[in-house]
């Protein structure tokens, strides 16, 4: 149980995914400009992140390894994710579509995202049980929709004041993206 | 023919380089940048499977259904970081130890997939590799540059493969080697290239239409 | 319907070719790929003892010199400030630290990272198990300035694995001091039954002399 607990800290605060592992960068920068947007994004990929850990990791557990094919680790998760994203986004769809609406535009950036593979590899890496990969998919996800939301209500001010002509837009995200990387530092040591 | 070939390779070094003009690739280019090791490490490691995946999409362009292209995209791509990661693995053990995960992260690493989608599907073998070696090098610039920047101002010296090039007599400053030095370094040099190239700049890629 | 099999036997048919080319690169770099890991255990091995050779028994690593028994490696893994710090101990046969060597820590950069360094890791060499603490704690170690928790972890780790192993060599020494004394019992055992035989026989010695004595008697009574 304690060491759940450090996983969700560890992955909401400690080492956030986008502010201390740069992984989901580029919905964070392409995303953050309003918040509601920035909230469907979050959840979607909470969404996925949880679902593509589960199932990277059976795949990884009862396929991979006891056929010796480690190796095809790379190429078997992005495959498993991609189809998990296509099979999300059909489903939603069909079944609901107010919230595939709201969701599910997102659904296709979120297969090349940095933060869904980096799960998937992390969990294997830090050679986690099912509940601690799936703890770990769910807790990534909050903390990338945390930092997302953070940074678009953040950039929705940023419309309104006045900066440098040569800042607009992406480099001042990132500088404010520093910023909050720095505020988040401080939760290092925490667990 | 002559300046065409040239053009498509010179172009991924600066006018169209895609870290600072089309803004792809960020995840590795601010996670590995802590060192100049790492940096040309990981930069020769992208330049390989973007030269790799570019030469078979370009071959196979034609033969690929459209409806499908995205995930055949994927395989090729993928295998080609996988056989990067073995290789590394069995020859540049400590190299792949200082990349960590971002290895096999090179597998959804914007440009690869983007060149692949943008470039190497509609034109011919010659110049999809000439655009992928292109490419290849001007992230590997970019990384160094901002490694460079980042270690200087974060731990005082340069060191460039086990050797020290110089150090910096003032005290550094450790946030640069740190996350948030990334980031701000990221921010600094993209505001410093808008202002040179006098453009706004445009997410190409993960872009949400309202 | 036509077109979605079919698609879906060329993804799959580019699938495999990409499986197969895999399969053979991974063929030919397996073999280099487990030499470095095992050449990586041996250095990091290496680094913390003097030996030849090391034998895996059980959680940690006997080290041999000349195939004579030398000390052992053992892994340890404390919890630092931050994260897991892991790190290789070498114990000669008297349970004194020959090396301390860590593989990971994830501290922080310029304080609890540096217990990686040289100049704090040296401090080990040398020690038994008695003086291993930081000074704050009563010990011998110096921490690092400003990263008291990390030092204090990985010390604390150190110190309790070699108690471990002493803690081990007590239980074995209580057990050779239990098992020499059943042995002892045993004899006396066994002393007690001989005794018995011995009794038995010189009992026995004693009736054929009356036996004996009997036959002379006999021998000189007239035959009827």
């Amino acid at each position: 149980m304690n060491s759940l607990f450090a996983i969700i800290i560890g992955a909401i605060f400690v080492n956030n995914f986008i502010l201390t592992r740069f992984l989901g960068l580029c919905p964070f920068i392409g995303v953050s400009k309003k918040t509601k947007p920035a909230l469907g994004m979050g959840l979607a990929v909470v969404f996925v992140m949880t679902l593509a850990s589960m199932v990277t990791w059976l795949a990884y557990t009862f396929i991979l390894i006891p056929l010796g094919l480690e190796y095809l680790q790379i190429i078997v998760f992005i495959l498993v994710i991609a189809t998990l994203v296509q099979f999300v986004e059909l489903f939603l769809r069909k079944t609901n579509p107010i919230l595939y609406k709201a969701l599910g535009i997102y659904l296709p950036l979120i297969t090349t995202n940095c933060a869904v593979m980096g799960v998937a590899l992390l969990n294997v890496q830090e050679n986690y049980s099912f509940i601690e990969a799936s703890v770990f998919g769910i807790s990534a996800g909050v903390g990338f929709t945390l930092a997302l939301m953070l940074m678009s209500g953040i950039r929705e001010r940023l419309e309104l004041s006045d900066v440098p002509k040569a800042f607009d837009g992406i480099p001042i995200a990132f500088i404010v993206a520093a910023i909050m990387s720095m505020a988040f530092l401080a939760f290092s040591g925490m667990i | 023919m002559e300046k065409g070939s040239f053009w498509e390779l010179a172009k991924g070094l600066f006018k169209e380089n895609p870290v600072f003009c089309l803004v792809l690739g960020l995840c590795p280019a601010l996670a590995v940048s802590t060192s100049i090791d790492n940096a040309i490490g990981m930069g020769a490691a992208s330049t390989f499977v973007l030269l790799c995946s570019n030469f078979i999409i370009s071959i196979i362009r034609n033969k690929v259904p459209t409806k499908i292209r995205i995930p055949i995209f994927i395989v090729v791509i993928a295998s080609f970081v996988t056989i990067a990661s073995l290789i590394m693995q069995a020859y540049l053990p400590a190299l792949n130890k200082s990349l960590g995960i971002y290895v096999p992260l090179i597998v959804v690493n914007c440009i690869i997939l983007g060149r692949a989608e943008a470039f190497a599907c509609k034109n011919n073998v010659l110049d999809s590799l000439l655009d992928g070696l292109g490419m290849g090098i001007g992230f590997t610039l970019s990384l160094s540059l901002i490694s460079i920047i980042r270690e200087i101002l974060g731990t005082g010296a340069l060191k460039f493969f086990g050797t020290t090039l110089f150090s910096i007599p003032i005290e550094p400053a450790m946030v640069f080697i740190l996350a948030p030095g990334a980031l701000l370094v990221m921010g600094l040099l993209l505001g410093l290239f808008a202002h040179i190239r006098n453009k706004k700049y445009e997410v190409t890629c993960c872009e949400v239409k309202e | 319907m036509n077109d979605m099999i079919k698609l879906g036997l060329t993804l799959m048919i580019v699938t495999l070719i990409a499986g197969a080319g895999l399969a053979l690169t991974n063929h030919y770099t397996a073999p280099q790929i487990k030499i470095q890991k095992e050449s990586a255990i041996n250095e990091a091995l290496n680094k913390v003892i003097d030996a030849d050779s090391f034998e895996e028994v059980e959680d940690y690593y006997e080290a041999y010199k000349e195939s004579e028994l030398v000390g052992k490696v053992s892994r340890i893994e404390a919890q630092g400030y931050s994260s897991t710090i892991i790190a290789l101990v070498g114990l000669d046969k008297d349970n004194k630290i020959t090396g301390v060597d860590v593989i990971e820590q994830q501290e922080t950069p310029g304080l609890g990272a540096n217990i990686e360094k040289e100049s704090f890791i040296s401090q080990f060499i040398g020690k038994t198990k008695d003086s291993l603490m930081i000074k704050k704690d009563g010990g011998e170690i110096d921490a690092i300035t400003g990263a008291t928790i990390s030092s204090r972890a990985i010390t604390k780790s150190i110190k309790d694995k070699i108690e471990e192993f002493y803690g081990d060599a007590i239980t074995s020494a209580s057990h050779s001091k239990h098992e020499g004394l059943e042995e002892a019992d045993n004899l006396d055992n066994e002393l007690e039954e001989l005794d018995e035989n011995i009794d038995e026989l010189e009992s026995e010695d004693k009736n054929i002399d009356e036996l004996e004595d009997i036959d002379a008697v006999i021998e000189a009574l007239p035959i009827e």
